[in-house]
């Protein structure tokens, strides 16, 4: 079936030159350590804790609702450190997902309820199945399905799914439009 | 298997060659053959190895000396997540161990541990060399089976045609005869009634069947006593086409490329994505999405569809004025035409349709042509 | 002909080169390469396939066993089927179709070069060194009991006994839903039940349970892929007990019983080193008790059945061989060492050959279900040697 069109109200919205999409209802701590390199979404309710380290977000990003993103931190001589957190481009977290990763890649998918704890590296194009929990400073290799409690391979992800995940948030981003 | 076709009506399939169906995502496309190949008209093979933790690559040969199975990272019993290399210091001494981060299982209850790092891998080497006894044995069975064989050639027919049997031939004959190696029987003793209805068992101490199969040779039956198993390896498979033989898909090896594909030739590469727009009473509106870089043309026959010849635009209107050959024969079909794709209106006979496409596009200075089935159902 | 024999022994599966050697099972799948110890793999067969039975066809299994066996040779075995050649078990009660439909996709859809298929009753003697035995293969489909005397196995003293890993599992599945109401069980949780809490009684517990029959625990916890807690009480432990080892006096299943039928109805002078030499393997020898309760009953009933009083001095004799191997293993070792040894060719299959002339029956049904014939008939309508009939038997 053909995707259909999603609204939303333009008064809840901010719209940057860049095109990004940004909620007022979601909680941006630290706004000037948050890099959005263009047409991202970020929807209602969605936390991003910039005070603590700065994050950087590629294009086509998309944060739906009650996302939490929280960088990680590392142990140094018993103080704690924020690292910067770097999340690629065509990523989609979907719903109440909680991130604390150090690094994600190009075309990752992350499901619903999930929790990617500290330090973990998720590569390019690989899948987080709904309600997985990631231990701390897990690897997530390419073109892998990781998922359970705790999370662990399950599958390869076929070779196409890139394409098609990369056309999934380049046409959720051209679907996103304000009600008129 | 993970595979990226739904069977859940609506959908629309395609029919490879061997008459299996298949959805866009999972199919391939052969380029001197011209035609598209379903995940069974390829064949896969084992490229390279690369462990899932460390992600170093391993050529076929270190990897076979190794069981598949990486050197240095190590795998909870328990969980099957990766074991992290934790440090426990104390005033007396710093001790390097194993500890899982999710069920916080460490293996200094198994003796696992050392001073250093290379102590500490040392020791969990000459914990696996348990295997060795098992692998001993075996080779003393295959060479008392392979001597026998050779005995039974030489010795053969006369063994059977004895001439002359004495009754202590017959006596000797009937008798057991001593086993090679035989294995000391170990007297289990039976517990009491009391002691088993005292006992207190935790149900999670106890390991699953997967917890147990994981570690052959053991197959503990307490938590307390599973060691910590290296990780498998993953392999990177490459795909060749079954008919010419030539590759479809090849992967890199290199992690740091930015492409992981050397070769990639899937079919939504080549082929137009099919949506369903709207299902009217007596009729689909379909939308078809061209993903080459030039113009393309498509020959719908079906039930309902009269034959016509479209064309598509590729997303480059400059490609489009270089490459066309002229717009369309028959325009009745179309309803809108926008950038690259077009929305066509196809007569629906029953929930069950089928449609013969004949695409033509063009790669480069190439024109190929397929002809292939779609299978569209709706409930 | 002879092209073909060159060309097995350059692939491999049997002098040179390691061979991959697969064992479906009928709850599990081992694989690994011959000539090692242990096999790389052991998983459990999707649900699909442990539920097709005897009457499924080729067409039923094809489909399952498709993506099951790329699985195999991918991702656990990581071997490409194109590159070495494959030892394929096949058991004697194993259904046709699955020996049907895996045949066909490792020859004509996996491009696997060379194809030996042994039959894997008699691959557990392999693993003692010696050429005599009583095989018992406790396994999920059944209890089967063949006796192998110098290398000859004597199929007319076959038995397959309907008492496994399936009739326990069902068996306890229904006690567990009786007393826990509200529940559905699938069969990977009972499994798991019976695998960590099972017990049969045996030695100074047995003589116990006899006297004070009833106990009052209960077992509280949260099984495996389940989400709620249940409770087992102590009885249930002790369910195995009636399944393998029921009353001999109640006709009910006893697989002592059976071994001791199967022992009468072969040659007198066979008996003595067949009862001295009793292998057993598969997954529900492992069960706590399951070998001492085993010998423990052989005993018992040679010594005080009337049934069995023409073997009765056989007693003496019995002797359970022990292994340094895992009993559920055994059928698989036994096939990595067979995999090592000459002679592999008569049992070869390559892609030509199974297009012109099929799938032959080696043994078949027509030995198990049809009028068995003795082995001299069979020796004559084969039109082989007597010894070659024999040494082609020892591979059996």
């Amino acid at each position: 079936m053909e995707p259909v069109k999603v609204f939303y109200n333009k008064k809840e919205y901010l719209e940057t030159h860049t095109g990004n999409k940004v909620c007022r209802k979601s909680l941006i701590r630290g706004s000037h350590n948050i890099h959005l390199n263009g047409k991202c979404i970020i929807s209602p309710g969605v936390v991003i804790r910039g005070d603590l380290a700065p994050v950087k977000i590629g294009k086509y990003t998309i944060f739906k609702e009650d996302v939490v993103l929280r960088p990680s931190y590392k142990r140094a001589k018993g103080k704690l450190k924020y690292i910067t957190m770097q999340i690629g481009e065509h990523v989609l977290i979907e719903e109440g997902s909680i991130v604390c990763a150090s690094k994600i890649g190009n075309n990752v998918h992350v499901g619903k309820n999930c929790i990617i704890s500290h330090r973990c590296v998720l590569r390019d194009n690989c899948k987080i199945e709904d309600g997985a929990i990631l231990s701390p400073d897990t690897e997530v290799p390419s073109f892998t399905i990781y998922g359970g409690k705790p999370a662990t391979y399950l599958a390869d992800m076929p070779d196409s799914t890139v394409f098609m995940h990369t056309e999934l948030t380049q046409g959720y981003y051209n679907r996103f439009l304000p009600l008129a | 298997m993970w595979r990226a076709t739904s069977w859940n009506p609506p959908y629309i399939h395609l029919q490879c060659g061997c008459g299996k169906e298949w959805g866009l995502e999972d199919m391939f496309f052969c380029f001197p053959c011209s035609k598209a190949l379903c995940p069974y008209c390829v064949t896969e093979e084992i490229d390279s190895f690369y462990c899932r933790n460390c992600m170093e690559n391993m050529p076929n040969t270190e990897a076979f000396a190794f069981k598949n199975k990486c050197a240095r990272c190590f795998q909870c019993p328990a969980c099957f997540s990766t074991l992290q290399i934790l440090l426990n210091s104390t005033r007396q001494q710093k001790l390097y161990h194993f500890g899982c981060q999710s069920c916080y299982w460490d293996s200094m209850s198994l003796g696992l541990f050392g001073n250093s790092l290379n102590e500490l891998l040392m020791s969990n080497q000459d914990y696996f060399m348990k295997d060795n006894p098992l692998q001993d044995q075996l080779k003393i069975l295959i060479d008392t089976y392979k001597e026998a064989c050779r005995n039974r050639r030489k010795i053969g027919v006369k063994y059977l045609q004895k001439e002359t049997w004495t009754f202590e031939d017959l006596e000797n004959s009937v008798q057991p005869k001593p086993l090679i190696n035989p294995v000391q029987r170990i007297e289990h003793q039976s517990p009491g009634f009391d002691e088993l209805l005292n006992e207190d068992i935790n149900y999670n101490e106890i390991t699953s069947m997967q917890q147990r199969l994981s570690n052959a040779g053991a197959q503990p039956r307490e938590l307390n006593k599973a060691s910590a198993q290296p990780i498998p390896l993953l392999t990177r498979r490459s795909k060749r086409c079954k008919y010419c033989k030539k590759y479809v898909v090849k992967p890199e090896t290199n992690q740091s490329f930015s492409n992981p594909f050397k070769m990639e030739n899937l079919l939504v590469y080549f082929f137009p994505r099919i949506y369903i727009r709207e299902i009217k009473s007596n009729s689909l509106i379909l939308l078809l999405i061209n993903p080459t870089a030039a113009v393309a043309y498509i020959r719908l026959e079906g039930d309902k569809v009269p034959p016509s010849e479209l064309h598509l635009d590729s997303y480059d209107p400059v490609m489009d004025l270089v490459t066309s050959e002229g717009s369309s024969l028959d325009e009745s079909l179309i309803i809108e035409r926008e950038k690259n794709t077009i929305s066509i209106e196809v007569g629906k006979p029953s929930n069950d349709i089928w449609i013969s496409a004949f695409w033509k596009f063009m790669r480069g200075q190439d024109v190929k042509e397929f002809e292939i089935k779609i299978h569209i159902k709706l409930a | 002909m002879s092209s073909a024999r060159v060309e097995s022994s350059r692939l491999g599966g049997g002098i040179d080169e390691e061979a991959v050697v697969i064992e479906i099972g009928s709850l599990y799948t081992k694989c690994g390469y011959s000539r090692e110890a242990l096999p790389r793999s052991i998983i459990r067969n999707p649900e699909s396939l442990i539920s097709l039975t005897h009457e499924s066809s080729k067409e039923d299994y094809y489909p399952i066993l498709r993506d099951f066996l790329q699985i195999i040779y991918l991702h656990k075995v990581q071997k490409s089927p194109k590159d070495s050649a494959t030892i394929l078990c096949e058991g004697l009660m194993a259904p046709r179709g699955l020996i049907e439909a895996t045949v066909k996709i490792l020859l004509e859809d996996l491009q696997v070069p060379i194809l030996y298929i042994i039959m894997s009753n008699s691959l557990p003697l392999y693993t003692t060194g010696s050429y005599t035995g009583l095989l018992i293969d406790a396994g999920y489909f059944g209890v089967d009991i063949l006796p192998i005397y110098e290398g000859i196995p004597i199929i007319n003293s076959f038995v397959s006994a309907d008492c496994g890993g399936k009739a326990l599992l069902s068996s306890y599945k229904n006690i567990l839903e009786a007393s826990n109401p509200g529940h559905r069980f699938s069969l990977e949780t009972v499994e798991d039940i019976v695998a960590r809490l099972s017990i049969i009684p045996y030695g100074k517990l047995r003589k116990e349970l006899q006297e004070r029959p009833t106990a009052n625990k209960i077992y509280n916890f949260i099984p495996l892929k389940h989400n709620r807690a249940i409770s087992v009480d102590f009885k249930q432990r002790l369910i195995p007990e009636s399944i393998f080892f029921g009353e001999y006096s109640q006709d009910s299943s006893n697989i002592a019983a059976s071994i001791l039928r199967s022992l009468q109805t072969c040659d007198i002078d066979t008996r003595k080193q067949l009862i001295n030499s009793i292998i057993v393997s598969g997954g529900c020898a492992m069960m706590i008790g399951f070998m001492e309760r085993l010998e423990e009953e052989l005993l018992d009933l040679l010594h005080n059945e009337p049934d069995f009083s023409n073997i009765k001095p056989l007693a003496d004799y019995v002797q359970i061989n022990q292994t340094p191997y895992p009993r559920n293993l055994l059928t698989w070792i036994g096939a990595s060492i067979f995999g090592s040894l000459p002679g592999l060719d008569r049992f070869s299959l390559n892609l030509e050959t199974y297009q012109q002339k099929g799938l032959e029956d080696k043994l078949g049904r027509y030995y198990l279900f049809g009028d068995r014939p003795s082995l001299q008939e069979i020796y004559q309508t084969q039109n082989l040697p007597m010894e070659r009939m024999r040494l082609s038997f020892i591979r059996l």
